[in-house]
């Protein structure tokens, strides 16, 4: 049985439900917010959690190492993550 | 050898390390904003002294990076970058050391003299987490100090250990891998001499523009660098965040920690429908507090005024100028106009920071941010928007100003907007004053609706109409924090005064053109200019038309000064307003003086931060909004 493609996995950090694990493949923004997201050791490799999220589209909010951040939803829904 | 020259320090670190705490600490007496030397950037400034030197210590704004993801943290790399601070000071959290720690390293990597105060030891311990000082120090190669600045412990050798590292400069700079530091060292070489500020090492010009510096891509525009500009964005980050994981791995030891109630609080306060809950329950909390409490010092300090401070300042005014229109214009501008400002502005505005304040510390705001997020976004805003949205309703000055939290033009531009639309402390006094007393709460909270309406609105059609960009919402959270009282009361402090020296001289300035209008007579001569409107448009008495014109100088006079206007038209009856208005004109009256510019103090707090245009596009906005919903008003009601 052929190995599962691991694209089929993606998700976003948008879409993944509160206590999931992921880790990061890759941000799909703008330069300014990547920067930012950089910054905050948002970065490839890096594994986040969702701790939890707003109802009905709104903000998500994931622990990185020992820090939390509020992601807006069209900023995380940019974020993909492979679960587990 | 100590040198005999100023030494100035910049205080850096990230968002809510307590680097306010250590600031008021440091610094005894303060010059509030400094304008930075050949800029027009203002920076928060305290002067102490040491060993016969004067220290300027400034208050950076909190910032992850040097590059700048909003305005007020463009604010503090232009400081670091381009202001030469002879030494830096990075505060820095040690419950969270390997995030903190990035911002150290970028600081290192401009090349300047750093120290390190590692604060909020006593919440590491509380954590479990146990820092090795010493270790550090030698990894970094920079003094490091251990702080508990809420308590005052450490921060005595800050400043010694700032002065010595500004004399021997820094040593050692963190290395990032073959590949980044070799074409790091290219593009320093190849930087023309203009691109290169005074205080900061080629090597970091190169590194800020390989990372994608806003500032340092446009000063090589139109050079061959301009290709290199961010090319190592990524990498460089990843290299940075290994290096302070690494040292802080190195440095912390981790015992075990229990689960905390601050913990548990952060989980309700940010659950979808408790969480809302407890946010309406804030804030309407935080408006009935300001409300009793503001109300409570409001009227004791007019008793106090009108006992103490009025009849000397009137007998000396009139005994210098007599009873003449210039007497009575000046005692408008010392007496009614000091008087009132601080019966509105001492109680109300400094009772509102206090609650604000207090919010902001202990970490609430943030999850007020972050269940307000989708809501904000309708707005073509997202949630920290909430903050100075929310602080409009002391005062509309320092909310405009607490935009700066936001990234880009067109959020601040819509945020200042909708703050002005938000009923400040002054407008609230008129519609409890004019719909409140005479007409009872319920048509008093009606306008307060009709109000949130317009807010709403105008947000939504602002957002479609409006061109440019607006950003997502990234924000760092914290659990709940039990703010402390001394910092707490020092923040309000620092705001009030700052509200009280942008507005006080408008205030009196603004009393004094009014009291000069109304003494000469000047002010009827726009009674007729103004009648199709007033009263075609909007039902409203010709003195009505007359005190909205002009409260636009002083908007908690509005009332004063129809009574007084009526006084003079109607005879002495009319200091009860429904002698002259009816209850439909009353509540058209507050809709208006509600909506239209709040005050030129808040057009001047427009102008500075977004410039003349936007500042009068805005107040012409509002005055159409005014009328526009006023005249609908009006009909509805006659309905």
């Amino acid at each position: 049985m052929p190995r599962k493609d691991r694209r089929s996995r993606e998700a976003d950090l948008a879409t993944l439900p509160a206590g999931s694990r992921g880790r990061i493949t890759g941000i799909a923004a703008g330069d300014d917010t990547r920067r930012e997201l950089y910054s905050l050791g948002l970065l490839e490799g890096v594994e986040v959690r969702v701790v939890r999220r707003a109802p009905r589209g709104g903000a998500v909010l994931v622990a990185v190492g020992a820090s939390q951040y509020a992601l807006g939803h069209d900023v995380a829904a940019a974020i993909r993550v492979v679960p587990g | 050898m100590e040198g005999t020259a100023d030494l100035t320090i910049a205080l850096a670190g990230n968002p809510n390390v307590g680097k306010s705490s250590v600031f008021n600490r440091l610094t005894r007496s303060r010059a509030d904003t400094a304008n930075y030397p050949g800029k027009t950037v203002e920076v928060s400034a305290g002067v102490s002294e040491w060993r016969g030197r004067r220290v300027v210590v400034l208050d950076l704004p909190g910032t992850y990076s040097v590059l700048p993801a909003s305005e007020d943290q463009r604010i503090a790399r232009d400081v670091l970058v381009e202001g030469a601070p002879d030494a830096v000071i990075v505060v820095v959290d040690t419950t969270n050391l390997a995030r903190n720690l990035y911002l150290v390293l970028s600081i290192l990597d401009l090349g300047l003299p750093v120290v390190l105060a590692a604060n909020l030891l006593d919440e590491a311990e509380r954590k479990g987490l146990f820092l090795d000082a010493h270790r550090l120090a030698e990894r970094l190669d920079v003094p490091v100090v251990p702080t508990v600045a809420t308590k005052g412990q450490g921060l005595h050798d800050l400043v010694p250990a700032a002065a010595r590292v500004a004399r021997e400069g820094p040593l050692e700079r963190p290395w990032y891998g073959e590949a980044i530091e070799a074409e790091v060292e290219a593009v320093a070489a190849a930087l023309p001499e203009k691109a290169v500020q005074a205080g900061i090492t080629r090597r970091g010009a190169a590194l800020l523009l390989l990372e994608g510096d806003p500032g340092m891509a446009e000063a090589v525009r139109g050079s061959a660098l301009e290709s290199r500009a961010g090319r190592l964005a990524e990498p460089t980050a990843r290299a940075r965040h290994a290096l302070a994981a690494d040292i802080a791995r190195e440095c912390i030891r981790v015992a075990a920690a229990e689960p905390r109630l601050a913990d548990r609080l952060w989980h309700w306060v940010t659950s979808p429908v408790l969480g809302l809950g407890i946010l309406v329950a804030v804030l309407l909390s935080i408006f009935a507090f300001v409300y009793f409490v503001g109300g409570f010092l409001a009227t004791a300090f007019t008793d106090a005024w009108s006992a103490f401070a009025s009849p000397p300042i009137d007998a000396v005014l009139r005994a210098i100028a007599g009873d003449t229109v210039v007497a009575r214009t000046l005692i408008w501008g010392l007496d009614a106009g000091i008087g009132a400002a601080l019966a509105v502005g001492i109680p109300y505005v400094l009772t509102f920071y206090f609650v604000l304040a207090f919010l902001e510390d202990s970490g609430y705001l943030n999850a007020a941010a972050f269940l307000s997020d989708r809501t904000m976004h309708r707005f073509g805003l997202h949630g920290r928007a909430i903050i100075p949205i929310v602080a409009g309703l002391g005062c509309n000055v320092p909310a405009i100003m607490g935009t700066r939290v936001l990234a880009t033009r067109r959020e601040r531009l819509l945020a200042s907007t909708l703050v002005t639309l938000v009923p400040c402390s002054a407008r609230s006094a008129v519609i409890f004053g004019a719909v409140g007393f005479f007409l009872g709460l319920g048509p008093a909270l009606a306008v307060f609706a009709v109000q949130l309406g317009v807010v709403v609105l105008a947000g939504v059609a602002l957002n479609r109409v409006v061109p440019g960009r607006s950003t997502g919402l990234v924000m760092e959270v914290f659990p709940l924090r039990r703010p402390t009282l001394p910092d707490v009361f020092r923040k309000t402090w620092w705001r009030f005064e700052a509200y009280l020296r942008m507005a006080l001289p408008i205030i009196v300035v603004g009393s004094l053109v009014l009291g000069a209008l109304y003494e000469t007579g000047t002010m009827w001569a726009l009674a007729n200019p103004l009648a199709p409107v007033v009263s075609l448009w909007l039902g409203l008495p010709t003195v009505a038309g007359l005190a909205l014109l002009f409260a636009v100088l002083r908007k908690e006079l509005a009332l004063q000064l129809l009574v007084a206007l009526a006084a003079i038209q109607y005879g002495a009856g009319a200091s009860s307003l429904t002698f002259f208005m009816t209850p439909i004109q009353l509540v058209v009256f507050a809709i208006v003086a509600t909506i239209y510019v709040p005050c030129v103090a808040t057009v001047a707090a427009l102008a500075r931060e977004l410039g003349w245009r936007a500042a009068l596009g805005i107040s012409a906005f509002t005055i159409a909004l005014a009328l526009a919903v006023g005249g609908l008003a009006l009909r509805v009601l006659l309905l």
